[in-house]
């Protein structure tokens, strides 16, 4: 858990960050949003000491992080920069094993490691491995930084910006491998965007930060339901409000059971798609109705124009 | 006139494709045409040997006709026209780094040739040396194969191995006697060992002034680039020492040194004197500070911001940061500021001689004042080929650790 307690920082005579207070639960995502120049990098990097507070506190499972020396408490951390920051002098193996080797980790612990690591992010081991940064693209360069703060499976990670240089279509993909990898680690992370999209497709809470202070801390679901700041509503799209809720949902959470006497519908859209998905799909088809199907590929039930449309409207 | 076939004939330099834009353009390749011409003019007009009768009685000039026999220059200029041929029309590198060192040793035996001519049996007062155009048609060829060498563009080992050729080449010519009757080797002949004595403290001099100031300036350089506040103070300091005439400086040293060896005898027991090695030593090192502790400044420096940013985002320590980050990046320029300060002092060491110092200068300054140039070339010949070899050695081992990274 990560808490924040009126946390605020000065350069010079401007409050970049300015008394901020949250929580992150344990195993929790929580994404910070914002415009550029809003204090995000500087919130994200008090927490593991590469800034320091100007006041306030900031505790790591109940232990104020300044009582601990900062590089222990940082090899403890993952830590995307902003921008990849790869050493341009090492393999991408040798990259993604820096913290492992600062650990001390036996050589045969840390080569399975980055192999397995290599493999989480879709990056053929065989391949990458000896590569140096300058060899790859801006998008693989950012998944091994993201292997990279992964490598010594760290209980809490913070990320600037990972998928930044992604284009949108591996984006997705990242953004749900990272759901993935998360679920599966159970590890907290601290996500920082300038991306409502990304805010909202992977946070569990979205922090929204303007001029250093954060306006709203919340569920995305409060964001659009209940926005605490005219400049909240503004930055999460009032007019898509709607189509943002939708896509809150998993279509299988929605379905309903199947009606015996109607006959079943004849498109369908996977349990794990959004309404948002099943909606576009109702539009392009045409039809009143979809049948919900599971991993198998057998309908589990229905959705229908008319549930769709009740989970959009305002709450 | 149309273009010839490119693949045989050069473009207009080092990998450029030839122009000929409605206008015939000149076929052949331009810097060997220059050569060429150069060298023809060389062997035509300039003397070949220089024969005297004593060291320094003044020389008689004879061309290359009359310093060999009839067959022997035919013969050179037989090969030297072949050579000026390939360096105008053929642009393979190999072929020509081939005839420009055939050329070289061709020009070495005629020179070898020719000294025996003109050396009277017996004789130990005539000196012969190569005269102007010998010494022209050398450079000319030196040039067409260092332009070769670049054209070939080796790798850092290649490099080092074809200086090692060149060296051991050199080595047999001397070791054999080649040109024992040359007038620069008979003044060697004189003074063989306090030559090799001189060669050595050269070389301890220019080689430990600059493994000191390595020693000094890369720790001082990582401190400024610790602290800023004391960057700018240093440098400057730094700079207005690199500005002194190095005379002037080696003379300021003779002060506070002899004071020092006269106020603690112990010194003196080490060397430490106003005149002698010691100054000279201290101010090598001096003059190789800014260098080495700019460089190592700069190579600091460019490493990426994000990249430090990130390993100490990661738990590196400071010193971790510097050993395993910072200091493999700034490897290139530290080594680039290490040559600079190796061939400087390897030049400036002839200097110390003039207060005692010893080294090749010793022989420079001797010749000097005897008007002797012989005597001059055998300090001032070794010492360019020293700061060659360094310059290879070490701009090959900037380029090796530049490899893999960028
Ligand atoms: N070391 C520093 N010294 C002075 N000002 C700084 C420093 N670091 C950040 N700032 C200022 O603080 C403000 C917030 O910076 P920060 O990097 O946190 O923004 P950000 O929200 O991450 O922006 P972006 O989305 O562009 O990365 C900016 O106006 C920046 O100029
Ligand atoms: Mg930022």
């Amino acid at each position: 858990m990560i808490r924040l307690e009126g946390v605020t920082r000065f350069y010079g005579e401007r409050a970049v960050v300015d008394d901020v207070s949250l929580v992150v639960e344990k195993g929790e995502m929580a994404v910070v949003v914002g415009r550029s120049g809003s204090g995000k990098s500087t919130l994200l990097r008090m927490i593991n000491r590469l800034v320091e507070p100007t006041s306030g506190l900031i505790s790591i499972d109940g232990r104020d992080v300044s009582t601990v020396p900062a590089h222990v408490l940082r090899r403890g951390i993952g830590y995307v920069i902003q921008g990849h920051g790869l050493f341009p002098h090492r393999t991408v193996a040798d990259n993604i094993a820096t913290v492992p080797r600062l650990l001390g980790w036996p050589r045969d612990r840390i080569a399975r490691r980055v192999s397995e690591l290599l493999e989480l992010l879709q990056l053929s081991p065989a391949r990458f491995s000896g590569q140096y940064p300058h060899q790859l693209s801006g998008g693989e360069q950012q998944r091994v930084g993201v292997a990279r703060a992964l490598a010594a499976g760290p209980d809490i990670v913070l990320m600037d910006e990972p998928f930044g240089a992604l284009d949108p279509i591996i984006r997705s993909k990242a953004q749900d491998d990272l759901k993935a990898i998360q679920a599966r680690l159970g590890a907290t992370i601290v996500l920082v965007t300038h991306d409502m999209d990304e805010a909202f497709r992977l946070g569990d809470r979205i922090a929204v930060m303007e001029a250093g202070r954060v306006l709203q801390y919340g569920t995305p679901r409060d964001m659009i339901a209940r926005p605490a700041d005219p400049r909240v509503a503004e930055l999460t799209g009032s007019g898509e409000g709607a189509l943002r809720l939708l896509a809150l949902v998993r279509a299988g959470d929605a379905a309903e059971p199947f009606d015996a006497s109607t006959p079943p519908p004849s498109h369908s859209v996977p349990a794990g798609a959004s309404l948002r998905e099943a909606l576009a799909s109702l539009l392009w088809t045409g039809e009143g109705e979809l049948a919900v199907t599971g991993d198998d590929g057998r309908p589990v039930g229905r959705v229908t124009l008319a549930s769709v449309l009740r989970h959009g409207r305002s709450p | 006139m149309a273009p010839p076939a490119k693949a045989v004939i050069g473009g207009q330099g080092a990998g450029r494709p030839s122009t000929a834009r409605g206008r015939a353009a000149w076929p052949a390749d331009r810097l060997g045409s220059l050569l060429a011409a150069v060298g023809f003019a060389a062997a035509v007009l300039l003397p070949f040997m220089i024969v005297k009768a004593n060291r320094i009685a003044s020389g008689q000039p004879h061309g290359l006709a009359d310093s060999l026999s009839r067959a022997g220059a035919a013969e050179l200029a037989a090969l030297l026209a072949v050579v000026a041929g390939v360096a105008m029309l053929v642009r393979a590198p190999t072929v020509r780094l081939a005839a420009a060192l055939a050329g070289l040793a061709g020009l070495a035996a005629a020179v070898s040739h020719a000294a025996s001519r003109f050396t009277p049996p017996g004789d130990s007062f005539a000196r012969v040396s190569p005269g102007a155009g010998a010494w022209l048609m050398t450079a000319v060829l030196a040039l067409l194969a260092t332009d070769a060498l670049a054209r070939l563009r080796l790798f850092p080992g290649a490099r080092v191995a074809a200086l090692a050729l060149a060296i051991a080449a050199c080595w047999l010519a001397f070791r054999f006697g080649l040109f024992d009757q040359l007038s620069v080797m008979r003044e060697y002949a004189n003074r063989a060992d306090v030559f090799a004595r001189e060669a050595r403290w050269h070389l301890v001099l220019a080689g430990g002034s600059c493994a000191v100031a390595v020693l000094i300036g890369l720790p001082l350089g990582i401190l400024c680039h610790r602290a800023p506040r004391l960057r700018a103070g240093t440098l400057q300091g730094l700079n207005i020492v690199q500005t002194i005439p190095s005379i002037a400086l080696f003379g300021m040293l003779m002060v506070p040194l002899g004071l020092l060896a006269r106020s603690f005898p112990v010194l003196s027991q080490f060397g430490v004197a106003g005149i002698g090695g010691a100054p000279a030593f201290v101010a090598l090192v001096l003059y190789a500070l800014l260098p080495v502790t700019a460089n190592t400044v700069a190579g600091l420096a460019q490493a990426p911001a994000a990249a430090v940013d990130a390993a100490r985002g990661m738990g590196m320590t400071d010193g971790q940061v510097l050993r395993e980050v910072e200091l493999p990046l700034a490897v290139p320029v530290i080594l680039t500021g290490i040559r600079i300060v190796l061939v400087q002092n390897i030049g400036l060491a002839t200097v110390a001689a003039l207060i005692g110092g010893g080294g090749f200068g010793t022989f420079v300054f001797q010749g000097l004042g005897q008007t002797a140039i012989d005597l001059v070339l055998l300090g001032a010949a070794p010492t360019v080929a020293l700061a060659f070899c360094a310059s290879v050695l070490l701009d090959a081992a900037a380029e090796a650790f530049e490899g893999p990274g960028s």
